[in-house]
């Protein structure tokens, strides 16, 4: 390994010359110098490791004056002072306040090379703890944070919180490749923080804050296509690079710590799984310390995890759109596979009674005729319903069920409604209940559709209702809905049959679901009336939901539909 | 054929229980009905019936476990009545031990062609003069009373009667290697000529009964790709005395 880089400042020729050739024999790049402001200078042109000063130097800059300006030049330098006895308490005070060590004069070369290869040694290791520490820190912090959130949203702006928060960074930029636009650059979050004061230690820096990216986009179109190039650059070579004024600096290099740029960029890029994802840009402005090694690495940790953190929340959502697509199709399948059963059943029995009055070897008896004639005519009609209300439910399901509404009179449907039950089954008892006619609005509703709903939910009443039917048909209006400002009316058909289970009244609007009464199961029925009601309800705004409070006890079926706008009708009256 | 024959038919709807009642009993069967699994495995085994017709759609209620449940102490014949046309389901049909089913919708025909070619299998057959034996390592069978034994013992419960019918053909074929075909025709019908499937599936059900380590064959072996053989000892697999006439 080549050895370090020595200065020596020691305002005393003889021992200044001494020093320097006692380490140049030992193969120390050294460069001697006078005072404590030559060696500011030279910092400021030449990067070196170590300094090594006299403590005491009269007529300039004592030796401790020098290591502390050096040091905030060049921080990572092992500071060392040459003391004399006298000042040794001061020497080790001085340990405190930025020097790594000290050699007491008069010393042999031994001595002064031993103590030169130690101190370096020693802070050397103590940086790599340090910087371990402070990494392992960063690393579990981040991957804490971003793991924690899967918010694809968020992740940019946190990764980029993260980074402000331990780099001193003027501004930083996130960059994403965008989903649809292969290999194209976006910006996703910038992040932007104001000049600390002048001389203030602290170590605390000032939080950022996050403009708008469609703001900065706009008023920045210059600063964003080079924003871009930078992370287009470090993507396509899968490095990190550091800029000075726009130009790439080799990391490591002399020029890293130039204070006359205007302006130092670092770009890490940022990969998942040698997946490209985007790039993190940070930026400091030439009055700042410059990026540090350490805050290199930090970059990169950030970078990493972050990454991997935006990728993965990527990958849930495009596995969470395969699933939801799985599902559909599974829901698809089901369905066609249940309506080809069902329409099986009623072509069974027709298949069946028919091939049976044709058997050669058999003479059927008129009656039997007769009645097996009747059934498959009955079997027909089911399998007609069957067919009309499967192409309902899929126009429903294709979101193309047409209804015409209009304001219409309500109570009015209901009388049709029960009209038209009393007819059919005059052993039902029904009532009809509504308010005074004068006080029921308009509603918007297509009355055929709801005359279907109310016909179903009527003979489903009768169907599960085996003794002594009793059902009521019963209007109310609502309050004002709070949120959308909808007046409604609800209508609810109650029966005293025999209930449902809370099972029952989970899946009572699901397509085939048909209620098991224990008993052989009804034919009658396709098990899609009730998701057809659904359908037109829900065409219409309302809603539609069963309440019941258990077997045995009846159901009562509630609907809602909203009240028609007549407001720019009234003129025309 | 079919005097005094009892078939139990289950199913939930009732139109269907009274098509296939009609026409069976146009045929002198006694027929049993039940629209529900529970109550179908009662009467499996209190009546004891010829032959059962089960729908496998029941509602609430698995139709292969109840074809399992009944298999578990009866060989009674058993056809499946599915709506499905599903190659997997009729798979499964047989896993759990069906003979043989029939898709809906079926016709007058259909039914009856089925429940007496089914029949036909599994009936007894007259006692011969002879008392014809076969053995075959630790397998023997008794050919007139259907009766198969493994190291000397009956098997409890017997063989169903496809299983049987399959065994029969291996074992008056002893040595020779049965095409698929053959043997689904033999066994089947012509029309499962090509229904491998459903011979692997009862090649394995008749593994699990009579090898003494299913997943390793000696006496059944498999010629892949070509057919089935019964393998027999030396001296061993031929048929003493004369077969009846019929299976």
């Amino acid at each position: 390994m080549p050895k370090e880089t020595i200065v020596v400042v020691d305002d005393e020729p003889a021992a200044r010359t001494a020093v320097a050739r006692l380490l140049q024999e030992r193969g120390y790049t050294v460069h001697a110098l006078t005072g404590g402001q030559e060696a500011i200078d030279f910092a400021n042109t030449t990067p070196f490791d170590v300094l090594l000063t006299d403590f005491r130097m009269p007529g300039g800059l004592d030796g401790l004056t020098t290591v502390r300006a050096v040091r905030r030049i060049i921080p990572q330098v092992v500071a060392i002072i040459m003391t004399g006895h006298s000042s040794i308490d001061l020497a080790i005070e001085s340990l405190k306040l930025g020097v790594h060590g000290f050699v007491v004069k008069p010393f042999t070369a031994f001595e002064l090379i031993r103590n030169i290869e130690q101190t370096i040694a020693q802070q050397t290791l103590s940086r790599e703890n340090i910087k371990m520490r402070a990494l392992v820190d960063v690393f579990s912090t981040t991957e804490a944070l971003l793991s924690a959130n899967t918010d694809a949203a968020r992740l940019p702006r946190l990764t980029l919180e993260l980074a402000m928060d331990r780099v001193s960074a003027r501004q930083a930029g996130l960059l994403l490749l965008s989903g649809d636009q292969e290999n194209q650059l976006e910006l996703a979050v910038i992040a932007q923080r104001a000049a600390a004061e002048e001389d203030s230690d602290t170590n605390n820096l000032l939080p950022p804050y996050f403009p708008p990216v469609e703001l900065f986009i706009r008023s920045n179109s210059v600063q964003l296509e080079h924003l871009r190039q930078l992370g287009q650059q470090v993507l396509d070579s899968n490095s990190t690079k550091l800029f000075i004024d726009g130009k790439e600096v080799a990391l490591g290099s002399s020029s890293m710590v130039s204070t006359h740029s205007q302006v130092t960029q670092v770009a890490v890029p940022l990969m998942a799984q040698g997946r490209k994802v985007g790039a993190l840009v940070m930026e400091k402005t030439g009055a700042e310390e410059n990026f540090t090694e350490v805050d290199l690495q930090i970059a990169a940790i950030l970078a990493s995890q972050g990454a991997i953190a935006i990728d993965n929340s990527r990958l849930m959502h495009r596995l969470a759109q395969v699933e939801a697509l799985h599902q559909a199709d599974r829901l698809r399948s089901e369905f066609v596979a249940m309506v080809s059963h069902e329409l099986r059943t009623p072509l069974t029995s027709i298949k069946g009674y028919a091939t049976t009055l044709l058997r050669p070897d058999v003479q059927w008896n008129n009656q039997t005729g007769t009645e097996y004639l009747s059934i498959i005519s009955e079997e027909c009609d089911k399998l007609m319903q069957l067919i009309d209300n499967i192409l309902e439910v899929s126009r429903i399901e294709a979101g193309a069920l047409r209804i015409y509404p209009e304001p219409i009179q309500i109570y009015e449907v209901l009388d049709r409604a029960a009209t038209e039950t009393r007819r059919r089954s005059p052993e039902v008892n029904l009532e009809v209940k509504y308010p005074p006619v004068n006080e029921i609005p308009y509603v918007q509703g297509d009355s055929q559709r709801i005359i279907q709903v109310l016909r179903n939910l009527i003979q489903n009443a009768i169907k599960y209702t085996p003794q002594d039917p009793h059902i009521l048909l019963e209007l109310s209006l609502m309050p004002v809905n709070q949120v959308n400002d909808q007046e409604m009316v609800q209508i609810k058909v109650q029966d005293n049959g025999i209930g449902l289970t809370q099972e029952n009244k989970d899946r009572i609007f699901e397509r085939f679901y048909r209620v098991d009464t224990g008993s052989a199961r009804r034919t009658e029925g396709t098990g899609l009336g009730l998701a057809i009601c659904r359908g037109i309800v829900e065409a219409h705004g309302g809603r539609i939901w069963v309440e019941s409070a258990g077997r045995g006890k009846g159901s009562a079926f509630y609907f809602t539909l909203p009240v028609a706008d007549i407001s720019n009708q009234i003129e025309l009256d | 054929m079919s005097k005094d024959k009892t078939v139990l038919v289950v199913d939930d709807q009732p139109g269907l229980l009274r098509l296939v009642r009609d026409n069976l009993e146009t045929l002198q069967f006694k027929v049993i009905t039940a629209s529900e699994g529970n109550k179908a495995i009662d009467i499996a085994e209190n009546e004891k019936p010829d032959l059962v017709i089960l729908d496998i759609m029941l509602p609430g209620q698995d139709g292969y476990q109840v074809c399992k449940r009944i298999r578990e102490f009866s060989t009674v014949p058993i056809i499946m009545l599915t709506a499905r046309n599903d190659r997997q389901d009729l798979v499964q049909g047989f896993e759990m031990g069906a003979d043989d089913y029939i898709t809906k919708p079926f016709s007058a025909e259909e039914l009856l062609a089925r429940v007496k070619a089914v029949m036909r299998r599994s009936e007894y057959t007259e006692m011969n003069r002879y008392s014809p034996s076969f053995t075959c390592g630790d397998i023997s069978i008794d050919f007139v009373r259907h009766e198969v034994s493994k190291n000397g013992q009956p098997l409890q419960p017997g063989l169903t009667p496809t299983e049987y019918r399959l065994l029969y053909y291996l074992a008056t074929n002893a040595s020779r290697v049965m095409l698929h075909s053959d043997l689904l025709t033999k066994v089947w019908g012509p029309e499962y000529a090509g229904a491998t499937d459903y011979l692997r599936v009862y090649i394995r059900h008749l593994r699990t009964r009579l090898e003494p380590k299913d997943s390793d064959p000696i006496y059944i072996l498999t010629v892949p790709g070509v057919g089935y053989v019964l393998k027999c000892p030396q001296g061993q697999g031929q048929i003493v005395g004369q077969l009846p006439e019929e299976v």
